[in-house]
């Protein structure tokens, strides 16, 4: 290893040089001895030997140069005097190693959530094998539908090893499972095949995964724990494999506990077991999800051709690959972060240019003293690159350190569905491509200001005559620097502001729900008879209205932020309407502020009093007045009477479109109580309500049976939950503009003040010849201004080419917005102007006689 | 670092420096001081200024791996550093010899014709 010895050689200078002395000691010597065998005297002989050889210690130097650490003894040289200059000039070396470091740390940050999403979303064994196999059937009108396979479809995909290698299917069971304990809780269950560990490569930690046999109804229960359940139930105890697990009053036995990597969120796996009637139908939605493994080899269409060949006429099978779709969902995303992290990282680039151009203005005089003492322009060129290399290095450090710091709040916030199998992290390939990043840009950014300066006529700066050659910002390269800097910061913030605006017409939305002050809890009594529910429900709301604050609470088993629907059948004067029904008790329209259009509010102890929406109502009633109108609903044909209208509501946020709601009267049944589903209790209070929450969950808990509590929010975060993507995208995006603006401000400065630096004794002549203030101020001002204008304006033309990419993103804003690109326009030209006006203003100010003498 | 001497004529003496030096020590393992009398006696030209010169050129040789160097102990029971061609070394003498007898044969060629 030649870099090894050479670093060696570092440390071992003394002893390379002592050899080099010796060898070329022995040869003056033995010159000398010849000398004097022929004659000459001894003193004479030496001097002669000596005169012949040359200069020993030049040739010395020279030597080491060649054999030792020469040119890692001059890097380490030029580290520590870059390492004395920095020190000399914090301000400087802190904001270059800043400016980089932040956008270094967003690059690395944003590129670790790419990595995750996008370049290793499935990270199982080839994942390209993986589809979704799906079923089309043609529907009497002659169009298809897609229905959701049923298990027998499944079982069948099973058997084809034709195509499949491996096939898997899982369902979420719904209503979860209760586990009893000294505080209820209530776990979702995850129904799995016997194949779903092994078909994504998965081992487990404990046990063994289910056998084909314990799919079957009869089977004893058996169960598989997820880690971190495992983790907090049973401490991680390994002797848990035998056990029981207790759960809906039934004892399963625990068979396998899951890695910690595979589906870490789902509590408990049971068997996928559905009721024999089921197996064979289509579009239940059980089970939900069935991925299958490509036999090696086999392309998609071949296994649709395999599998529809063997199907009734006019059915057919389709897949899609599970990688693809965990691309395609995630690629716009990705890439204009990435594009955006781009841009910071290119404006950090060309502002530490510039920091290093007006820096070196201030440096000139040293590098010509170097220069003239006999350092050769390579040699000066590749001091500066070593400063540059060094900045990089430090700041790829701090950037490093900041997003390791930043990751996990970014993720939190990331507006991308993050696979909980995908986790994102800082790993190897995430530094490699920050490494193989910053490098490259450091050695350019280093480059452009070495070249220019190295090429300058380094005498010039030493004699008196050089400091008249003032070019401004226009003769050097700051010009192009500020117009690069400018349209890509426009560019950036045209972005952000686009997602500003449209942010701003979706919380304009108008939702029909007031969500302020609004409190919401699922509530569940743990009672065996329906009776005991009605009773439980009817005691908790009397006792929600007393507490002070309240106006109204009231309860029903949905809430129209959540997002579900479930039309179902009822019959209006003999004809079937489809409405969607939710099943309430009195007060809840008045806790959710659905104000009334007609009629009135249903009151305690009616039971037939309905409540329908404007829209329920025009689809139930054709537009005919509709109180006092009666509907009959459910299997039991129960008929119910109209006693109000409410206003509309969107159905599931902003982005939702209004329902036809019908509110009727809540009734427990056998089957409700069975399976403890909850109702969403609505509280709403005459103000904030401090501790309203737990003053709730007591009350609840205080009325006598065992209770559920879950979901305890706010309308507010009810409300942000229904827009939490176009949230967190504005916010990211934002943030990126700001910061590309933040620096484009540090950039156009930095330039500014190099400019000035170098007009420093123009200005001072200028004034001594009666220059005003504002005069000097007005030309440093429009000299920096020409390039920001022309960066703003192709900038805009960037931006009108670039933003059709976030379209998907916005909400009734169109990409080319002209009020917010006018805005960036305006934003971007004061930044410039004050940008330069701040070292404008200090040149001003300079007293003529010292800049002349300076 | 200060300016070297740059240029053609430089770079020339280089080369037929090395390739003498290459030459000198086709026989045997040699110390520098040996090799410069050898030198001297084959041409009066290339050590001329100073002898001194010889070590930086053994010294880049070395580093390219034409050579490679140990301490020995001279006739005289002297310490002195002894260099011998490596097997590179011994490729690049064959070679620039070979150039060497084209180019003159060349040259011949031109100046009887």
């Amino acid at each position: 290893m030649a870099l090894l010895s050479r670093i060696r050689a570092l440390f071992r200078r003394d002893a390379i040089t002592d050899e080099i002395s010796e060898e070329l000691q022995f040869h003056i010597d033995a010159r000398a001895e010849e000398w004097r065998r022929r004659g000459v005297p001894a003193a004479e002989a030496k001097r002669r030997a000596r005169d012949r050889f040359g200069n020993v210690a030049r040739l010395r130097d020279e030597g080491y140069d060649v054999r030792g650490g020469g040119v890692m003894e001059t890097i380490w040289q030029d580290v520590t005097f870059a390492v004395r200059l920095w020190r000399r000039q914090p301000g400087f070396a802190l904001t270059a190693v800043l400016t980089l470091a932040i956008s270094i740390g967003a690059v690395t940050a944003i590129f670790s959530v790419a990595e995750a999403t996008f370049l290793r979303p499935l990270p199982f064994p080839n994942p390209e094998q993986l589809v979704r196999p799906g079923v089309h059937v043609p529907r009497p009108d002659g169009t298809t539908s897609r229905p959701t396979p049923s298990l027998d479809d499944f079982r069948h995909w099973q058997s084809r090893s034709d195509v499949f290698s491996q096939v898997a299917a899982s369902t979420n069971v719904s209503g979860g499972a209760i586990i009893d304990g000294a505080a209820a809780e209530r776990i979702a269950l995850r129904g799995i095949s016997e194949d779903y560990f092994a078909i994504y490569g998965v081992q487990l930690l404990l046990g063994r995964a289910f056998t084909r046999d314990e799919m079957h109804a009869a089977e004893a229960p058996v169960v598989i724990l997820g880690h971190a359940f495992w983790q907090r139930h049973f401490g991680g105890r390994t002797d848990v494999v035998g056990q029981v697990l207790r759960y809906d009053n039934k004892a399963a036995t625990i068979v396998g506990v899951a890695p910690a990597h595979f589906e870490s969120t789902t509590p408990v796996f049971v068997p996928l077991r559905l009721p024999l009637e089921e197996q064979g139908r289509r579009g239940l939605g059980r089970p939900g999800f069935i991925v299958g493994r490509l036999q090696p080899g086999l392309s998609i269409p071949d296994a649709e051709a395999r599998l529809t060949s063997a199907m009734p006429a006019g059915e057919r099978t389709s897949m899609t690959s599970l990688l693809d779709s965990a691309r395609t969902s995630s690629r716009t995303t990705v890439y204009v972060l990435l594009a955006a992290v781009g841009f910071i990282l290119l404006i950090a680039c060309v502002n530490v240019a510039g920091l290093l151009l007006g820096r070196s203005a201030a440096r000139q005089a040293e590098l010509a003293v170097r220069a003239s003492l006999g350092a050769g322009r390579f040699r000066l060129v590749r001091q500066l690159l070593t400063e540059s290399v060094l900045l990089a290095l430090v700041a790829s450090l701090a950037g490093l350190a900041m997003a390791w710091v930043g990751l996990d709040a970014l993720v939190a916030n990331i507006p991308l569905a993050i696979s909980v199998n995908a986790p994102v992290a800082i790993n190897m390939t995430v530094l490699l491509v920050t490494l193989a990043l910053v490098v490259p840009t450091a050695v350019l950014f280093g480059l452009f200001p070495a070249l220019r300066l190295s090429k300058s006529n380094l005498t010039q700066p030493l004699s008196r005559a050089g400091r008249q050659d003032a070019g401004g910002l226009s003769r050097r390269g700051g010009r192009w620097l500020i117009g690069v800097e400018v349209s890509l910061a426009v560019i950036l913030v045209a972005g952000a502001g686009l997602m500003l605006r449209s942010f701003a017409k979706i919380s304009a939305v108008e939702l029909g729900i007031a969500t302020e002050h609004v409190l919401t809890l699922d509530v569940v009594p743990l009672v065996t008879v329906p009776s005991a529910q009605a009773d439980y429900y009817t005691a908790l709301l009397a006792q929600l209205r007393t507490l002070p604050g309240v106006v109204a609470a009231g309860a029903a088993d949905g809430f129209p932020l959540d997002g579900s629907t479930s039309y179902s059948r009822a019959t209006v004067d003999g004809q079937p309407v489809n409405i969607n029904p939710l099943r309430m008790l009195p007060g809840y329209a008045e806790a959710l502020g659905l104000p009334l259009t007609a009629g009135r509010y249903p009151q305690p102890g009616e039971a037939t009093a309905a409540l329908v929406n404007v829209a329920g109502a025009q689809k139930m009633f054709n537009g005919a007045p509709a109180v006092g109108r009666r509907f009959s609903y459910g299997q039991s044909g129960e008929i119910f009477t109209v006693v109000g209208i409410v206003a509309n509501s969107r159905h599931g946020g902003p982005f939702g479109e209004t329902l036809d709601w019908a509110f009727i009267p809540f009734r427990p049944t056998e089957a409700s109580v069975r399976s403890a589903a909850p109702l969403t209790i609505v509280i709403r209070t005459a103000g904030n309500a401090p501790g309203l929450g737990e003053r709730v969950r007591q009350v609840a808990h205080s009325l006598g049976p065992k209770v559920l509590i879950e979901r305890v929010r706010s309308g507010e975060e009810w409300l942000s939950r229904t827009v939490v993507t176009p949230r967190r995208r504005m916010v990211l995006l934002t943030l990126l503009g700001s910061l590309g603006l933040v620096l484009t401000l540090i950039g156009v400065f930095g330039m500014t003040a190099y400019a000035v630096a170098r007009r420093t004794q123009e200005i001072g002549i200028r004034m001594v010849f009666g220059a005003q203030a504002r005069q000097v101020v007005g030309s440093v001002v429009r000299d920096t201004l020409l390039p920001v204008s022309l960066g703003i304006v192709a900038g805009l033309i960037g931006a009108g080419l670039s933003t059709r990419a976030i379209q998907s993103f916005l909400f009734e804003t169109e990409p080319i917005d002209i009020p917010t690109f006018a805005a960036v326009a305006v934003v971007l030209l004061v930044t410039g102007c004050l940008a330069a006006w701040l070292p404008a203003r200090r040149a001003a100010r300079v007293n003529p006689v010292d800049a002349l003498r300076s | 670092m200060a300016k070297r001497g740059a240029g053609t004529n430089s770079d020339q003496l280089h080369g037929t420096l090395d390739m003498l030096v290459l030459k000198t020590l086709q026989h045997g393992p040699m110390h520098g001081y040996a090799i410069a009398v050898r030198l001297e006696q084959l041409s009066k030209e290339v050590l001329q200024v100073e002898e001194g010169s010889l070590y930086p050129a053994l010294y880049r040789m070395e580093a390219r791996g034409a050579l490679s160097s140990e301490w020995g102990v001279t006739d005289t029971g002297r310490r002195a550093r002894f260099y011998r061609l490596t097997k590179a070394g011994k490729a690049q003498l064959a070679e620039e010899t070979e150039s060497w007898a084209r180019i003159t044969a060349a040259v011949q060629s031109v100046l009887e014709s």
